[in-house]
C-alpha cells in the first residue's frame, strides 16, 4: 500500500532544482496514518531493547536510577517525528527512494553532534541508484515560508550544507555503509557508492515541508531559485511542500499513538 | 592475523576502491609518498614535486574508498578471528591504507571534530596494524591530543572529553602511570555522576530526555569498556577479558544506536575493534599460556620506569601468536625479520621458555653476537631486562681464549649464569673444550646470523653451529637475520628432525618500522654565487624497499658546507665524495642524527672535521656529550680531536678507537645527542641503533669489495627511528658510476648461501675441485681444518675419524645442501675426500696437536709452528718467566713470545698490521708492556706512532695506536700468550696456586690493559681503564685479600654499590672526569643503572 501522491497545487523552477506543492485530503491523510506511515513512525523492527540496555548498565558501576526513570516512561510522539515519517513514506512511494536508516527513533535534534540529515538513503533515477539525503520540517506557521526555513537548524542552512559540504555527505555515506552490511539493498548501495566516488556531488537532495496551512508557492519559491544557483554539477534538488488538511498536525501524533494502542489491545 | 601483501593487493578489486580508477589510485600513491617526503624532509630538501589545492580533497576521496572496505569487515575485527578470514583481512588491509592517507590530512580545528578525528584515526591505525606509526603521529601532533576543558561543559560532553583523554593515554602508552591514571579518571567520573547527571536529564521534552538518557547509557558503557582495556594492558587480568569488553562495547553501541547518535555509534564500533586488537597485541595476551618466568618478565617490562612496554609490534605478534616461536616442538627457528622489527624481544621470550624447559637440569643459553660492540650492547639490554627477574647474564670477552676469571664465570658454582653472551669464536672455544660442565646447552641464539655467508667469518659460524649440533644434542636454535629469502632450508638443517624446523619469515609483510627514501646525491655547479655549488638529491624508484619517488631535488642552499667548488667538482666530474657525504649528512642532521659512512678512517676524520666546522654551536651542550668529552680527555688526551668535534655534536666510529669510545658514540647516537656520526663501512657489521639518515660515500669496503645487498639493506634499515621519524633517508654518493650503483640498489637479497658451498663453487669454477686437498692448507680453509681436528681430538684414531667423517660433514649446512642436490654431488664427494685426506695428515702430526688445536683455537698447523718456534728459542722459557712481573718487566720474555707468534699464521696477519717504522717483535712487546703497565693512549701514540704531518691533537698517531692496541695486541697478543702457555708444555701445576692463577690472568691483563688481577675484574665489569687500578685497590681493601674476591659477579656488585664519592677516590689525579662522571660512564658502558 502506498500513500496518496496528492494534488499538485504549484510547480516552481526546473533542474537542477525544482519545487512542487502537493495537497492531501483528509482521506489521504487518514489512509497514510493508518497504513505505511504508522509502520515507519513506530519502527517496529528498529525498536531498541531499552530493558536490555538498562540491565547491562549495572555492571558499568555507574548509577542507573536516573536513566531508568527517564527511559522506563512511555514513549511519546512529537509532531516533527510524524512529519518525518510522512516525508519518508512519500519519497519512498513516489520518488523511488529507499531510506534504510531507521529514523523513527531518531532523536538527533536533541543534541547529537553529527551534522546529518533527517533522511539518508538511496534514490533510483534513469542512471541507476544514487545517494539521497533529505531534510524535513513540519510547521503550522501561517507564514510563507515558515520560520523553520531559517536559522542555524533551518531547512535553508541544512540543504546548503548537504549541497556544499563533502565532509557531511562523506559522513552520511559512511554511516549508510555500516547499515549496508548484509542488507537487502547492499547492491543498490554499492551502485550509488560507485557513482559517488566518480563524482561526490552526484546526489539527490530533498527538502520536505509538511504543512497544515493553505498552500502557497512562497513556501519554496525563493529557495528553489537560490539553491539552483551555483548548484554543483551532478546534484539534483527537489523541494516538496505537502499540505495536510488545516490544523491536522497537532492531532495526528496523538491519534497515531491512540490508534496504535487500540490496535494492540 | 598479520596483514599480508596479498590482502593489500586484493583491495584494488573492492567495489569502492575500483570505483576510484586505476589511474587515480596510482596518482594517490604518488601523492601520498610525495606528501610524506615533503612533510618529513621538506625543510632540508626542496622537492621538485608539484602540488595543488585540490590534492587534499582528492586524497579524502581515496581514503573514503578504503574506509568503505574497512567498514565492511569491521565487525570481523570485533570478534575472535577465524569466522570470515577474507573479510577480516580486507578490513585490516583497508584500514592500513586508509591510515596512510588520513595521517597526512589536516586536523580539524573545531574541538568536537578534532576529538572524533583523532579517535577515528587512532582506531583506524590499530585496525590496520599501524600502532607504531600512530605513536609517531601522536608525537608530531601533540596539540591535537589536548583534552578540552570540562568546566562549563554538559555532563555528556564532560564524559566524552574525559573518555577522549583516556583513549589518548591508551593509544600513546607513555609508561605505567599514563595507563594507571585511566582508572582514576573513570572513578572520578563515577563520582561526578551524582553532581551532573540530573541536570542533563531535564530538557523540557520527554523525547529529548530519552535521547540524552540513551546517550549517557552509551557513555557509561564506553567508560567501563575503557577501564577494562586499561586494566588488562597493565595487569593482564582477567585472563580472558574479551567477554566483558565485548559486553560493554556492544551495550554502548546499542545505546548509541537507540539514541540515534550516529557519531558515537561509529566511533564505538571502531573502538570496539581497536580494544580487541589492543588486547591481542599486548604482551600479556601473547604470553598468557607460557611459563611463570615469562609472566615475571612481562610484569617487569610493563612496570619499569624507563621504556615500559605493553604491546607487540605486528611482526613480533605474528611470530609469537601465529608462527610458533614458542612451540617447544620446534628445535630450530629461523626468524627473518626487517631491521628494527624487534627481534631481541622475540629472542628474550624464547630464552625464557628454554630456561624453563631445561630448569631441572640447569640448562644455559648462548647468545652469539658477531662483534664486540654488539655483544656489549646485547649484554646491556639483556641484563637490564632480565636482572629484575633473576636471570643472570654474563658476557665473555672477545678474546679467543678463556682466562682465569671467565673460567670462574663458566664454572659459577654458587651463582650459575643463565645466559652467556659471546662472539662466535669464543663460543666455539667454550663448546669444543666443554667449558660448561654438567649443564646442557638449551638454546643458541645467533644474532645477525646472515653472517653465515660472509667471506671472513661465515665458515666459522657455520661450523660453530655444526659443532653445537654435534656436541650438544639437546640444544635448540634461534637464528635472527634480516632480508633472507627461503630461510626454511636453514631451519631444516639445524633441526634434528625434519618437522622440528620452523622458518618465521616476516620480511614480506607490508608492515614497516617506517618509510624510507633512497637516492643519489651529487654536486652541481650553482652560478648564483661565485664559485658556487650545491647538492642535488635524485630520488630513486629502483627498489621496492623504499618509497618510489621521482625527480632530482635540491638539498639546502648554495655551498651547503664551506668547501670550494673545486673540491667537489672538477670539469663537470664528481669528486670529493667524502666531502659531499659530510655535506648532506650535515644538512640532514637538522632532522635527527645522520650517519655518514666512508671506507677509510682518514676520510672519516676529514668528514667529521668538515661537518663540525659547518654546524652551528649548540645552545647548550647536551650533558651526555659533555660526559663523553670528559671521558675522552681523561682516557685519551685533552687535545684529542674528537673532543672538539663533539662540541658541535659530531662523533666518529671506526677501528681506530677503543671499544669503549665506540660504545659511547653509539650511545650518543641512540639518545639522539649526536648530529652526525661519521663512520667507516665496517659499521654495517655492528650498527644496532636507529638514526634518522644514512649516507654512504661508497658501498664498498676498504679493499674494493662491495657490500652484499643484505649488508647494505641491514645498514640502510637503520635509517628511521621507529618512534620519531616517519621517513628514514638513505643516500649514496653518485660519483661517476651511476649505472652500477642503480644495479646495486635494485639487486635482490636472495637466499643464504653456505660459505662452504661458495668456496667449493669457486674451486669448481677454476676446475680445481679435484685438487681440494692441495689447497686445504690455505687460510680460507683454516676453520674447516680446525673442525676436522676437533673430531680427531675426540677420537684419536684414524679409522674412527674416517668412518665418522661423513657424519661430521652432514652436520654442516653446506654439505647438507650439496648432498640434497644431485647436481652438486661431485662437490660433496670432493669435500668428503679432502676430509679423509686431512684426517690422514692429522694422524701423521705429533701427538696432542689436535687437542692443542682445540684448547688454543689455533689450527693444527699453527700449533705445529708454535711448537717449533718455542723449541728454537735461544733461552728456554721457565715457569717463572710467565709471571706477570717478569713477562712485562724489563728484560721480560714477552718479545720472545711475539717472535713465536709472528710465525703462527692466525696471529701473524693481524700482528703485522701494527706495521710502522721499525716494526718488529721488540716494538710490539714494548707497546704491550706499556699498555699493561697503564700508560695512556696518547703517551703510547706519541712514543710509537707520532708522525710529522699530524694535527695538534696527534689524531693520526692516536688512531694508529688504537688500531694497534685494540685490534692487534688486545686480540692477538692475548690469544698468543694464552695459547703459547699451553703449547709450551710447561708444568704449571708445580707452581704455587697464587702464581698459577696470576699466570692464568696474564691474557686478561693484556686484553684490558691493566697490571693487577683486581683491576682486571674492574675492567671486566666495564670500568674505564684510567680508574681500574685504583678501583681494584679499593675493591681489595673493601672485600679483603682472600681469594674469594676473584669473582666477576662479586666485583660487579661492588661497583654497583659505589657512591659518587667512592668513584672520586678512584679518579686519577687531574682527571677531567669527576667521580660522578665516572660512575655515569660506567653505568652507560655496563648497562647498569637504567642507562
Amino acid at each position: 500500500m502506498t500513500v496518496a501522491e496528492g494534488e499538485t497545487v504549484y510547480n516552481e523552477g526546473s533542474a537542477p532544482c525544482s519545487g512542487v506543492g502537493l495537497a492531501w485530503s483528509e482521506n489521504d491523510l487518514n489512509d497514510a496514518m493508518n497504513g505505511p506511515v504508522a509502520a515507519v513512525l513506530f519502527d517496529d523492527e528498529g525498536r531498541a531493547d531499552i530493558e536490555g540496555i538498562l540491565t547491562g548498565l549495572a555492571e558499568t558501576e555507574f548509577e542507573q536510577k536516573g536513566l531508568r526513570r527517564v527511559l522506563s516512561g512511555p514513549d511519546s510522539i512529537e509532531d516533527w517525528r510524524v512529519g518525518e515519517a510522512i516525508a519518508e513514506t512519500y519519497l519512498t512511494d513516489h520518488r523511488n527512494c529507499c531510506f534504510p536508516w531507521p529514523d523513527g527513533r531518531d532523536e538527533r535534534k536533541s543534541g547529537s553532534s553529527l551534522p546529518g540529515a533527517d533522511l539518508v538513503g538511496l534514490h533510483a533515477d534513469d542512471q541507476g541508484d544514487c545517494l539521497a539525503f533529505g531534510e524535513v520540517k513540519t510547521s503550522s506557521e501561517a507564514k510563507h515560508p515558515p520560520g523553520a526555513m531559517y536559522g542555524r537548524t533551518g531547512l535553508k542552512q541544512q540543504l546548503e550544507d548537504l549541497r556544499d559540504s563533502a565532509s557531511i555527505r562523506d559522513g552520511l555515506f559512511k554511516y549508510l555503509a555500516y547499515r549496508a552490511r548484509g542488507a537487502a539493498w547492499i547492491e543498490r548501495f554499492k551502485q550509488a557508492g560507485k557513482r559517488y566516488f566518480t563524482n561526490k556531488s552526484d546526489v539527490q537532495l530533498y527538502g520536505f515541508l509538511v504543512r497544515d496551512v493553505d498552500p502557497h508557492k512562497n513556501d519554496v519559491r525563493v529557495r528553489v531559485e537560490k539553491l539552483g544557483k551555483d548548484c554543483p554539477e551532478g546534484t539534483r534538488i527537489e523541494l516538496l511542500a505537502l499540505y495536510l488538511p488545516e490544523d491536522s498536525i497537532k492531532r495526528i501524533g496523538n491519534a497515531a499513538v491512540a490508534t496504535r494502542a487500540g490496535a494492540a489491545s | 592475523m598479520t596483514l599480508s601483501a596479498n590482502a593489500v593487493e586484493a583491495l584494488k578489486d573492492h567495489w569502492a576502491v575500483s570505483a576510484i580508477g586505476a589511474d587515480d589510485l596510482a596518482r594517490a600513491e604518488t601523492l601520498i609518498n610525495e606528501h610524506l617526503a615533503r612533510r618529513a624532509v621538506g625543510r632540508q630538501i626542496a622537492f621538485s614535486f608539484s602540488s595543488n589545492e585540490s590534492d587534499d580533497a582528492f586524497l579524502e576521496r581515496v581514503a573514503l574508498a578504503f574506509e568503505m572496505a574497512a567498514i565492511e569487515g569491521l565487525d570481523e575485527l570485533s570478534r575472535p578471528s577465524g569466522e570470515n578470514a577474507l573479510l577480516r583481512d580486507q578490513a585490516t588491509a583497508a584500514s592500513f591504507r586508509a591510515f596512510d592517507i588520513r595521517r597526512l590530512l589536516p586536523i580539524p580545528t573545531e574541538t568536537h571534530d578534532r576529538l572524533f578525528f583523532v579517535l577515528e584515526l587512532s582506531a583506524v591505525s590499530y585496525c590496520g596494524d599501524r600502532w607504531s606509526d600512530l605513536r609517531r603521529w601522536y608525537r608530531e601532533n601533540a596539540e591535537a591530543l589536548r583534552a578540552p576543558s570540562v568546566a562549563e561543559s554538559s555532563w555528556d560532553r564532560r564524559l566524552l572529553y574525559r573518555l577522549f583523554h583516556c583513549w589518548v593515554r591508551l593509544f600513546r602508552k607513555n609508561g605505567w602511570d599514563d595507563l594507571d591514571r585511566i582508572r582514576e579518571i573513570i572513578a572520578g567520573l563515577r563520582e561526578d555522576q551524582t553532581k551532573f547527571e540530573e541536570a542533563r536529564l531535564q530538557n523540557g521534552s520527554h523525547a529529548a530526555d530519552r535521547a540524552i538518557a540513551l546517550r549517557l547509557a552509551a557513555l557509561y558503557h564506553w567508560a567501563k569498556g575503557t577501564e577494562l582495556v586499561a586494566h588488562y594492558m597493565l595487569q593482564g587480568q582477567p585472563a580472558n577479558p574479551f567477554g566483558l569488553i565485548d559486553k560493554h562495547f556492544e551495550g554502548a553501541i546499542g545505546a548509541a544506536t537507540a539514541s540515534g547518535d550516529a557519531q558515537h555509534e561509529i566511533i564505538l564500533r571502531w573502538l570496539h575493534a581497536t580494544a580487541r586488537i589492543m588486547v591481542t597485541n599486548s604482551l600479556w595476551w601473547a604470553t598468557r599460556t607460557v611459563n611463570s618466568r615469562t609472566t615475571d618478565f612481562v610484569r617487569s617490562l610493563t612496570h619499569r620506569e624507563h621504556q615500559a612496554m605493553f604491546e607487540l609490534l605486528p611482526p613480533q605478534r605474528a611470530a609469537l601468536l601465529e608462527q610458533g616461536l614458542l612451540d617447544q616442538a620446534k628445535t630450530a627457528i629461523v626468524v627473518d625479520m626487517p631491521t628494527s622489527g624487534g627481534k631481541t624481544l622475540l629472542a628474550q621470550f624464547r630464552i625464557l621458555q628454554a630456561l624453563n624447559q631445561f630448569d631441572a637440569d640447569s640448562g644455559w643459553i648462548a647468545y652469539v653476537a658477531p662483534t664486540r660492540a654488539l655483544s656489549a650492547q646485547i649484554t646491556r639490554r639483556l641484563r637490564k631486562d632480565f636482572e629484575p627477574i633473576g636471570v643472570r647474564v654474563e658476557q665473555l670477552t672477545a678474546a679467543v681464549e678463556i682466562d682465569a676469571f671467565e673460567e670462574e664465570i663458566l664454572a659459577g658454582s654458587d651463582q650459575p649464569f643463565h645466559v652467556l653472551v659471546a662472539t662466535p669464536e669464543k663460543l666455539s672455544f667454550v663448546i669444543r673444550n666443554k667449558k660448561v660442565e654438567d649443564r646442557p646447552l638449551a638454546l643458541v641464539v645467533m644474532d645477525e646470523a646472515h653472517n653465515l655467508e660472509t667471506e671472513g667469518r661465515g665458515l666459522r659460524i657455520e661450523l660453530l653451529l655444526a659443532t653445537v649440533k654435534r656436541d650438544c644434542s639437546q640444544a635448540n636454535f634461534l637464528l635472527l637475520m634480516p632480508y633472507v629469502e627461503e630461510s626454511e632450508s636453514v631451519a631444516r638443517w639445524l633441526a634434528q628432525d625434519i618437522s622440528a624446523g620452523q622458518a618465521i619469515s616476516l620480511g614480506t609483510t607490508p608492515w614497516k618500522p617506517n618509510e624510507r627514501i633512497i637516492g643519489f646525491y651529487s654536486a652541481a655547479p650553482d652560478d648564483s654565487r661565485r664559485g658556487g655549488w650545491r647538492l642535488n638529491f635524485e630520488t630513486l624508484t629502483a627498489t621496492p624497499r623504499a618509497m618510489p619517488l621521482r625527480g632530482t631535488h635540491r638539498v639546502d642552499g648554495v655551498r651547503p658546507i664551506d668547501v670550494p667548488k673545486s673540491q667537489v667538482l672538477a670539469k663537470g666530474q664528481q669528486k670529493g665524495l667524502g666531502l659531499q657525504t659530510a655535506a648532506i649528512a650535515t644538512v640532514m642532521s637538522a632532522r635527527g642524527t645522520s650517519v655518514a659512512v666512508a671506507n677509510s678512517i682518514r676520510t672519516v676524520w676529514n668528514m667529521a672535521a668538515k661537518s663540525a666546522q659547518c654546524l652551528p654551536d649548540f645552545e647548550t651542550i647536551p650533558p651526555d656529550i659533555e660526559l663523553v668529552q670528559d671521558f675522552l680527555r681523561t682516557e685519551i688526551g685533552r687535545n684529542f680531536q674528537l673532543v672538539a668535534m663533539l662540541e658541535k655534536g659530531v662523533g666518529v666510529h671506526h677501528a681506530g678507537l677503543s671499544d669503549e669510545v665506540r660504545a659511547l658514540m653509539e650511545w650518543l647516537a641512540e639518545t639522539g645527542s649526536l648530529r652526525t656520526l661519521c663512520a667507516t663501512t665496517t659499521i654495517a657489521q655492528g650498527i644496532n641503533f636507529p638514526v634518522s639518515s644514512v649516507f654512504l660515500q661508497t658501498h664498498k669496503y676498504p679493499y674494493g669489495q662491495a657490500m652484499s645487498p643484505r649488508e647494505f639493506w641491514n645498514l640502510a634499515g637503520r635509517a628511521g627511528r621507529i618512534d620519531h621519524d616517519s621517513v628514514g633517508v638513505i643516500g649514496l654518493a653518485e660519483g661517476s658510476d651511476r649505472a652500477s650503483l642503480i644495479e646495486f640498489v635494485s639487486r635482490s637479497t636472495g637466499a643464504l648461501v653456505s660459505r662452504l658451498v661458495s668456496l667449493l663453487d669457486e674451486l669448481a669454477a677454476q676446475g680445481q675441485l679435484a685438487n681440494l686437498s692441495e689447497v686445504l692448507w690455505q687460510d680460507q680453509w683454516e676453520d674447516f681444518r680446525c673442525y676436522v681436528a676437533h673430531l680427531w681430538a675426540e677420537k684419536k684414531n684414524l679409522d674412527a675419524v674416517l668412518s665418522d667423517s661423513e657424519q661430521l660433514l652432514r652436520q654442516t649446512y653446506g654439505y647438507t645442501s650439496l648432498r640434497n642436490d644431485p647436481s652438486q654431488s661431485a662437490k660433496a664427494q670432493a669435500l668428503l675426500d679432502a676430509t679423509h685426506d686431512y684426517a690422514r695428515k692429522l694422524a701423521s702430526m705429533p701427538e696432542g696437536v689436535a687437542e692443542l688445536a682445540d684448547s688454543t683455537g689455533f689450527s693444527p698447523e699453527g700449533v705445529t709452528r708454535a711448537m717449533i718456534g718455542l723449541g728454537t728459542l735461544e733461552t728456554k722459557l721457565t715457569p717463572s718467566d710467565w709471571a706477570p712481573d717478569s713477562l712485562f718487566g724489563d728484560g721480560g720474555k714477552i718479545a720472545d713470545l711475539y717472535g713465536v707468534m709472528l710465525k703462527v699464521p692466525q696471529l701473524k696477519r693481524h700482528l703485522e698490521e701494527i706495521g710502522g717504522e721499525g716494526f718488529d717483535r721488540t716494538r710490539i712487546s714494548d707497546i704491550t708492556r706499556d699498555w699493561v703497565n697503564g700508560k695512556g693512549i696518547d703517551a703510547i701514540a706519541r712514543e710509537y706512532f707520532s708522525r710529522e704531518k699530524d694535527d695538534e691533537g696527534g689524531t693520526a698517531a692516536i688512531t694508529d695506536a688504537c688500531r694497534s692496541i685494540y685490534r692487534a695486541i688486545v686480540n692477538n697478543g692475548t690469544w698468543g700468550v694464552s695459547a703459547l702457555s699451553r703449547v709450551s708444555g710447561l708444568d704449571f701445576d708445580s707452581l704455587p696456586e697464587v702464581e698459577r692463577r696470576r699466570i692464568n690472568a696474564l691474557p686478561a691483563m693484556i686484553y684490558h690493559g691493566v697490571r693487577t688481577e683486581d683491576a682486571v675484574l674492574m675492567r671486566m665489569n666495564s670500568s674505564p681503564r684510567s680508574a681500574a687500578e685504583r678501583l681494584g685497590d679499593l675493591y681489595r681493601e673493601t672485600i679483603g685479600e682472600s681469594d674469594g674476591r676473584y669473582s666477576v659477579g662479586q666485583a660487579r656488585q661492588f661497583l654497583k654499590n659505589l657512591s659518587d664519592r667512592d668513584w672520586q677516590r678512584a679518579c686519577p689525579d687531574n682527571a677531567a672526569l669527576s667521580g660522578s662522571g665516572y660512575k655515569r660512564v660506567w653505568e652507560v658502558l655496563s648497562g647498569e643503572g637504567g642507562a
